[in-house]
């Protein structure tokens, strides 16, 4: 059963288009992150998401992640100006140097980390996992793998729990995984891996009685219930999204969008 | 259905799990099947659905017939839209992210069109009272709708036999009454049922009862035969309608299910005893007066795992040593995260929980786990050693308590639990009854002052239930402090001193166990129904008596 769910259940401009056409528009918004590193452009990426966030009402799902976003923005960004020694030099403080397109570069970079994130959420929280096994069907995928690879997300989210109330059973009981040096903390985990890989075995058990029980069988094609009909507004994003993809690797050909071009 | 010498033993048992069954039953009719945990209810189950010996490896011996045929060499799957099965575990069952997915993935698997699944799920969601729930997701519905989800999904593959396997044990009072409505009601309570169960109450419904006892049938007959024979019922795990262990002891027709009590009670009205009754009442009043200084206190405390979401909204409390408090209300009340406070495992938002006065904001949950014991629904959320005896000594060992001492916590621990004797057991091999024992060992084995048990008796049958509970009750005698969470009333009935009544994470009542189930507002309210004999005896004595023992010990001899 799903706990951990990004899924936000409402109906929204995003949540209505067609999951084939919304694979497409999150694979165009990678492009264009890949394509630049200029920071203005990314800004403008980075503005057309926060309207795709508002948009789709998943606002809560980057809430949740705002610190490993943060995180990553920031250790990528200080990193990137700590080891490139491009253009001319801004600062000088002891060893470290920082240099005028290193760090516009650094910047994008971690501009580039959080769009494709956040790109991601977008496409997660506007998705069901059903109607992303549709779309990923009708590209070919063969019915056993998309049936796993959905029974997979409904199964880490159950992990979690379980792992979470199996840590605090042993917690309770004096287990205290983060002291000690490395073998005796691994030798700690064995409390907790156990009884999640007892009870997830358990789980999968019951799962796979209550599949057989209502008929679910590998090699033989349910009667679709989710219909998606491609309508005129899925052709346009299509459409859009390829069009932007494409220019973007145009433009970036041409030199656009780069502070570094070598990178 | 036609079941015949059916015989089952699962690899590596040691004795059939089911041993020479025959059963019959007629299109329409229902059956409850009772008995103790490990008495082969679930095995018949199974093996009834075909998921044995399909999915349970051992030996399997016998005939099931249905509509005229065997089952035998059909697959689990080409059975789907001839016999549904809905299992005790809500959550296991339950893999869509939407309701009408859930409900339609069954005659999706069977090949049916899709105009006929759209109708089936509106249907199916209509039958068990979940219309206009198709788009949400089955993971923000309560315990009882999720069950009758389950429900739904089963039935909308139309099959002629539905199996129910122990499917309200897991259910609070309102979710259990509304299953229990739902399954009464299927098809105009012509649809064919075979049903396990521990609760008298659901095997009240018109239909036959079995009652199995090591895998063989041990008795059958109607409702009203076998509700009528308590200790027939006691004998076999099962709790017994109390009000009939009352006529039996004096000496009066016990009541059927929809039987009038009347004569009964007027009976028990003329035998009881008003003094009786007063000393009753004044020992419990002595019992609450003996509990000791307060030993966990809340104050204006709330918590909110995310902005705008409200479990617990400002609690005061003060529990005192020596008491055995029960806290209750529906599935959602917020009563887990509230006795997570208790030790560490959430902590305030907003207010204070303290421990022997101490703020549990500075005291690690390593230090309060010394002091409060907290023992988890389920037991395999902790089980992880290779023997019973390690399984217990695991918290003594990390509070770095020497070694001869362990021995002697471990020995204690084992006797208090009853299960001296088993201490090189491998302990996930136990039954789930056992499992939880040992579960109860391992905290007990840290002595701790204060035992915090959440939904203890989840999955246990009443011989187990029982023994837990006297177990407990020993504990307190000894000085423990007692809280549980419990969804059985009886046990509240039975057992606490003290009543926390939870409803939308605040404490709505603090009272006796007493009290409250004289209160019918506050019951309807907090969603919760009161024992039979309480109820009985509030109504017709003016006096609320809690168990048939109490009632026994107010009566006059004749």
């Amino acid at each position: 059963m799903r706990e951990f769910s990004l899924y936000v259940n409402e109906e929204t401009l995003v949540s209505r288009i067609d999951p084939r056409a919304k694979i497409a528009a999150t694979a165009a918004l990678f492009v264009v992150a890949m394509s630049f590193n200029n920071p203005l452009y990314l800004l403008g990426l980075l503005l057309l998401e926060a309207w795709l966030v508002l948009a789709s009402r998943s606002l809560v799902n980057i809430k949740r992640v705002k610190v490993l976003l943060g995180l990553l923005f920031i250790f990528s960004t200080v990193m990137w100006t700590l080891f490139l020694r491009e253009g001319p030099l801004l600062l000088r403080l002891g060893p470290v140097r920082v240099h005028r397109d290193s760090a516009l570069y650094a910047l994008g970079m971690g501009m580039r980390l959080v769009a494709m994130i956040v790109a991601g959420l977008v496409f997660i929280s506007s998705t069901m996992v059903e109607e992303f096994v549709f779309a990923m069907r009708k590209f070919g995928l063969p019915l056993p793998v998309g049936f796993a690879f959905s029974l997979a997300f409904r199964m880490v989210s159950q992990l979690v729990k379980t792992a979470v109330t199996v840590k605090q059973a042993q917690q309770i009981r004096g287990l205290d995984v983060d002291s000690g040096g490395i073998i005796q903390r691994i030798r700690k985990h064995i409390p907790l891996l156990i009884p999640v890989f007892v009870y997830s075995i358990k789980s999968v058990d019951s799962l796979t009685r209550a599949l057989e029980a209502r008929g679910f069988r590998c090699t033989r094609k349910p009667t679709p219930f989710i219909i998606k009909k491609v309508g005129i507004a899925d052709y346009a994003v299509v459409a859009i999204s390829a069009t932007v993809a494409v220019g973007s690797i145009v433009l970036r050909v041409k030199g656009f969008g780069e502070v570094l071009p070598r990178l | 259905m036609k079941v015949k010498g059916l015989v089952f033993t699962y690899r590596g048992g040691k004795k059939p799990a089911l041993d020479g069954v025959d059963l019959s039953l007629r299109r329409g009719e229902r059956m409850y099947v009772m008995g103790k945990s490990e008495a082969g209810k679930s095995t018949l189950c199974f093996s009834l659905r075909g998921l044995i010996p399909e999915c349970y490896p051992g030996e399997f011996a016998g005939e099931i017939v249905l509509d005229g045929k065997a089952i035998a060499g059909k697959r689990v799957r080409e059975l789907a839209g001839e016999i549904g099965i809905v299992f005790q575990d809500f959550e296991s069952q339950l893999f869509c992210t939407t309701v009408e997915l859930e409900v339609a993935f069954t005659p999706q698997n069977l090949g049916v069109p899709r105009e006929e699944i759209c109708r089936r799920v509106e249907r199916c969601l209509e039958l068990v009272g979940l219309t206009g729930f198709d788009k949400r997701d089955p993971a923000t519905l309560s315990g009882g709708e999720k069950q009758r989800l389950a429900l739904a999904a089963v039935l909308a593959g139309e099959p002629h036999l539905l199996i129910l396997d122990e499917v309200t044990s897991d259910l609070d009072p309102v979710g259990k009454n509304e299953m229990l409505n739902v399954i009464g009601n299927l098809h105009g309570g012509q649809q064919t049922i075979v049903a396990a169960t521990h609760s008298y109450e659901e095997a009240s419904q018109p239909g036959s009862i079995v009652i199995l006892k090591e895998g063989k049938v041990a008795a059958r007959g109607s409702a009203g035969e076998i509700i009528c024979k308590p200790r027939l019922m006691e004998e076999n795990g099962i709790r017994p309608r109390e009000i009939n262990l009352v006529a039996e002891k004096i000496g009066m027709s016990p009541i059927p299910p929809n039987g009038n009590p009347g004569d009964l009670l007027a009976e028990i009205g003329k035998r009881s005893n008003a003094r009786k009754f007063d000393e009753l009442l004044e020992r419990e009043k002595e019992l609450r007066k003996s509990c000791g200084q307060p030993i966990i206190e809340a104050e204006s405390l709330r918590f909110s795992p995310q902005k705008g979401k409200e479990i617990i909204s400002g609690i005061d409390l003060s529990i005192r040593e020596r008491e055995i408090v029960a806290i209750v209300g529906k599935n959602g009340a917020g009563k887990t995260t509230l006795i997570q406070h208790f030790n560490g495992l959430a902590l305030p938002t907003k207010g204070e929980v303290r421990v022997k006065g101490i703020s549990t904001k500075v005291t690690s949950p390593y230090d309060l786990c010394k002091t409060v014991g907290f023992v988890f629904q389920n037991p395999d959320h902790q089980i992880f050693s290779e023997t019973v005896r390690k399984e217990v000594s695991f918290g003594p060992r990390n509070f770095g308590v020497p070694e001869k001492e362990i021995e002697e916590r471990v020995a204690e621990a084992l006797a208090a639990v009853r299960l001296k004797g088993f201490e090189e057991e491998d302990p996930l091999m136990l039954p789930k009854g056992g499992r939880q024992k040992v579960a109860v060992a391992s905290i007990l084995a840290m002595r701790p002052e204060v035992l915090v048990l959440d939904e203890p008796s989840t999955g246990l049958d009443y011989e187990e239930t029982l023994a837990l509970m006297e177990l407990l009750r020993v504990l307190n005698e000894k000085g423990h402090t007692v809280v549980i969470v419990t969804h059985s009333m009886w046990v509240v009935a039975k057992y606490a001193y003290r009543a926390l009544v939870m409803s939308e994470g605040k404490i709505v009542a603090d009272t006796t166990p007493r009290a409250l189930f004289a209160d019918s507002s506050l019951l309807e309210s907090a969603g919760l129904t009161a024992p039979e004999i309480a109820a009985l005896t509030s109504r017709f004595l003016g006096r609320t008596v809690l168990s048939a023992r109490e009632l026994e010990c107010c009566l006059e001899e004749k």
